[in-house]
């Protein structure tokens, strides 16, 4: 890649919340908005993100005016102080003299004592208020939160935080266009591309090591003819090779219907289980584990011209596992199976 | 041969931007965004031997400079920042020495390009950043160097380098400071690295 995308570039640039920060208050913003990213992303250490069900909005007073607003309740000597807080809403305000106050409830900018550097999560969305103007968030892989989503060193973790936040809703973009229909009852013809793309991007984003970079790269070539949906390499030659599968129907716009179930899964652990082997062959040296990822879209009866489901046929295989040949279970470089069950759009 | 001053202030000032957040950072994170002020430095047209230390890619692909660990180990040893075997943390004690240092014209003259780096890293994941960064034209190339480390600044992938900041410069226009240059470039590069196009 030599030629970068002038217009692209320029896009971002219009759109960076740092920049405006730059341009409208010099260094002083720029600081102050370090600052602003330190203290979001220390709030969402000591709290999840996922914990507050209505808004979050942190601010940076800009000037000198040391007056208190009226909505603080608490003095925070650090934002550590936050761990275990239970309430959907919080408000944090951090003083010209670098004093933090906190109100557990929500608070409008507008009410803010002075102009400000403002963060605001609210209903999903991350935005930052700089001069009066609002600025999204950069977030290339959609993930739920920029600056609250965990990093993980473990790729069982990261599988189960893609499970529980972008795939059991669909909520990742490139996973929602997998579905026919909006309901989620079908999948389009051959999802398994954009499963394994949606997985390798939050893998890509998310894994993160003390010793160094964690390498992740999609359909990497085991050898000749076979290659691996996702591998992923540690610092210290740990390497784990995912396979990706899908369980559930697929169609287009005809009448055939594709129809996966677990023996598409078992089929997926033999396929891991031989790329394991040849691995073991040409790179001995390497910690290689094989990981099966299977994305289950499942739904009890249903065909091309189901329009709807109900909780009942939606979700009737959603603790449905399958039950692996356990000698290849049972190898030492095989990891637990991990099954994504996708829900559907109930009634 | 002595650790050059400004890499115990880069040091401080990295690990105290990025704060505890996401627990602190790592060590291969520091040279990241160390290697990040140097680019930026280099697109504000000063020469790279400038910096006051060199950077040299490992058999990873990933930017290594000597002084930065040298730094760092010092100032582990003074009670300036604090590590927990996975992550690095900046003292009290350190926030003191970086509030000191800053007033130093020397270090002073560096703040655009490592607020640049700063600002860039906590506007992503932290490793979405890396990922980004690794799609820089020299430390790609010293991907196909067969593992063997090499110097950074140096040779064909300069070059690129070079185009690279042309074609930001162009871009960015009138706005290109370092920190709108480090923050829209690694929001680019790495949007090219998660859309898999490897």
């Amino acid at each position: 890649m030599t030629e970068l995308d002038l217009v692209k570039l320029s896009a971002l640039a219009d759109a960076s919340f740092v920049a405006k920060a730059e341009q409208t208050y010099g260094d002083t913003g720029v600081d102050r908005m370090i600052e602003l990213l330190g203290i979001v992303r220390e709030i969402f250490h000591a709290v999840p993100y996922e914990s507050f069900t209505g808004s979050v909005l942190v601010a940076i007073i800009l000037g000198e005016d040391e007056a208190v607003p009226e909505f603080a309740t608490a003095d925070l000597a650090s934002v550590a102080e936050l761990t275990g807080n239970t309430g959907p809403d919080l408000t944090v305000v951090r003083l010209p003299s670098g004093d933090l106050l906190a109100h557990h409830g929500a608070v409008l900018v507008e009410d803010l004592p002075g102009p400000a550097l403002v963060f605001e999560r609210s209903d999903g969305d991350e935005v930052f208020h700089v001069a009066g103007e609002v600025l999204a968030a950069q977030n290339p892989v959609n993930l739920p939160s920029v600056f609250g989503q965990a990093t993980f060193d473990d790729l069982g973790s990261a599988v189960g935080s893609y499970h529980r936040d972008l795939a059991r809703a669909s909520g990742c973009l490139i996973l929602s266009n997998c579905w026919r229909d909006p309901k989620r009852i079908l999948f389009n013809p051959k999802p398994e591309a954009s499963m394994r793309r949606s997985l390798y991007q939050f893998l890509k984003v998310t894994l993160r090591h003390p010793d160094g970079q964690v390498e992740v790269r999609q359909e990497q070539n085991v050898d000749e003819t076979h290659p691996v949906d996702i591998k992923v390499a540690w610092p210290h030659g740990r390497i784990a090779l995912i396979e990706v599968k899908w369980m559930g129907k697929s169609a287009g716009k005809g009448p055939q219907v594709v129809d996966h179930n677990h023996a598409r899964a078992k089929a997926g652990l033999a396929q891991l289980v031989d790329y394991l082997e040849k691995n073991l062959a040409d790179v001995p040296e390497h910690i290689t584990w094989g990981y099966l990822v299977v994305f289950d879209g499942r739904r009890r009866q249903v065909n091309t011209e189901t329009t709807t489901v109900d909780h009942d046929a939606g979700l009737h295989y959603e603790d449905d596992d399958t039950e692996f040949d356990p000698m290849l279970l049972g190898r030492e470089d095989v990891a637990p199976p991990a099954r994504l069950f996708l829900r559907p759009h109930l009634n | 041969m002595e650790t050059p001053s400004v890499a115990y202030f880069d040091c401080l000032y990295i690990l105290s931007a990025l704060g505890s957040g996401s627990g602190g950072t790592s060590h291969s994170e520091l040279h990241d965004l160390g290697y990040l002020a140097c680019l930026l430095s280099m697109l504000d047209d000063k020469p790279a031997a400038d910096w006051g230390y060199s950077f040299s890619a490992t058999r990873a692909s990933a930017p290594f400079g000597r002084a930065l660990t040298d730094a760092m180990e010092t100032l582990l040893s003074r009670g300036a920042i604090s590590s927990d075997a996975r992550f690095l943390l900046v003292t009290p004690q350190g926030e003191a020495d970086l509030e000191r240092w800053a007033r130093l014209s020397a270090n002073a003259r560096r703040l655009p390009y490592l607020r640049g780096a700063a600002a860039s890293a906590l506007s992503l994941t932290f490793p979405a950043f890396s990922s980004g960064l690794h799609e820089e034209p020299q430390l790609r190339a010293s991907g196909s160097s067969g593992g063997v480390p090499r110097v950074l600044n140096e040779g064909p992938a300069v070059n690129l380098l070079h185009h690279h900041f042309e074609q930001l410069t162009r871009g960015l226009g009138e706005r290109r400071s370092p920190v709108v240059a480090g923050t829209v470039w690694m929001t680019y590069l790495t949007a090219t690295a998660v859309s898999g196009d490897d």
